[in-house]
């Protein structure tokens, strides 16, 4: 999953989230960008993210985003 | 840059505040940021934190407190906040307020304004900064900005331009601003009582299949916070069964989509009628269609 999330980021980004070590606070999500993320990983995984999920805590890192995810797609 | 004000509290939650803090800072270094206190993680907070803004979360109560003590002569700026600032603190000499509302008043007051302009076919929406009556978006007028809603504007999607505008026209008017030398006019008269409440949903969220195109396409748009589904899914009730779906495709020319769809081996049957397409629900209106996708039945 880790890696179709980077894949998924490098194709938004084009490279802009290598180095980051906190998304949100190096200016790299904002919130809307947060929910047409939310928006692209419900598509790749055919899942429905709640809204209790999207919140800022879970977009910071390419780690924190596999946490949250990982809660809805199956192994 | 001239200053007339000891401080600028600005209150709200989202992107909105901390644009207007950051503009704020090319006048002043005493700036506080006031978010009604959230349950999860705050947006907001992080973005103060990284910008070294103070952050305050706050309940109603406790922000009504802060300001009713303080003494200094403050500009209070309300941005895309849920606090009604009362009057006790309205009527303090000491303070300047202004609120952000995201529809050209006097149209649209109260809530999720974003939303009924496109539900209710407006051309036109917009955002206003004004002063504050004491009466919900009240007050005289300081400045305001039109945006053209088109057949792809989504809720979300205005919201984020009203957004970019409030940032845009606060970074217009800031200089007259923080000099206490503004021009305000009266908000005229609304042709229809258009005052929206949080538990309002268009047409209590549920689509209803006799609409023509135009009136669908709105109510689809206006539902359409991408993810965050803040009015909750829109439903469709078919055959006495209601359905949720979560996403949908508006269709300008149902004749070329069937030929592209055909022609990239997508569908091998006549689509000449509304009806399921497996989980998805194809809705035609003339020449037009929408494609309601992956509905879910109710229990």
């Amino acid at each position: 999953m880790k890696e179709q999330i980077i894949g998924i980021l490098d194709d938004i980004g084009e490279g802009m989230f290598d180095g980051s070590t906190n998304f949100i606070e190096d200016g790299l999500i904002d919130s809307y960008q947060m929910v047409e993320l939310v928006e692209v990983f419900e598509d790749c995984f055919n899942i429905e993210i709640s809204g209790r999920d999207i919140i800022p805590d879970n977009f910071v890192s390419v780690e924190s985003i596999e946490a949250m995810l990982s809660k809805y797609v199956e192994d | 840059m001239e200053n007339k004000f000891s401080k600028a509290y600005i209150l709200g939650s989202g992107e909105l505040p901390y644009m207007v803090a950051q503009i704020c800072r090319e006048y002043t270094e005493n700036i506080t940021v006031i978010e009604i206190k959230l349950s999860d993680g705050s947006f907001l907070e992080k973005k103060c934190s990284s910008e070294s803004i103070d952050y305050m979360a706050l309940s109603k109560d406790e922000i009504t407190s802060l300001l009713l003590a303080e003494a200094d002569e403050s500009l209070i700026i309300s941005a895309s906040s849920t606090y009604l600032v009362p009057k006790c603190i309205i009527e303090k000499s000491n303070f300047f307020i202004i609120n952000w509302h995201n529809a050209l008043l006097p149209a649209h007051k109260g809530r999720n304004a974003e939303c009924w302009a496109i539900f209710e076919g407006d051309s036109l929406s917009g955002i206003t900064w004004h002063m504050l009556s004491g009466d919900v978006d009240g007050g005289d007028i300081l400045l305001q900005k039109k945006i053209p809603i088109t057949e792809s504007t989504t809720a979300l999607s205005l919201f984020k331009e009203q957004t970019e505008a409030g940032r845009d026209t606060f970074k217009e008017m800031a200089h007259n601003l923080f000099k206490k030398d503004i021009k305000t006019f009266p908000q005229g008269v609304a042709t229809k009582n258009q005052m929206h409440y949080s538990k309002d949903v268009p047409n209590n969220g549920i689509l209803n299949l006799n609409w023509d195109y135009d009136k669908t396409s709105c109510f689809l748009r206006s539902m359409d916070y991408g993810a965050l589904k803040l009015m909750g899914s829109p439903k469709v009730i078919i055959d006495g069964e209601t359905y949720k779906f979560r996403k949908y495709e508006l269709i300008l020319n149902y004749e070329e989509y069937i030929a592209q769809a055909k022609s990239d081996n997508l569908i091998d049957i006549a689509l000449d009628s509304s009806g399921f397409i497996g989980t998805d629900y194809l809705l035609i209106k003339g020449s037009k269609a929408i494609l309601l996708k992956r509905l879910k039945r109710e229990e």
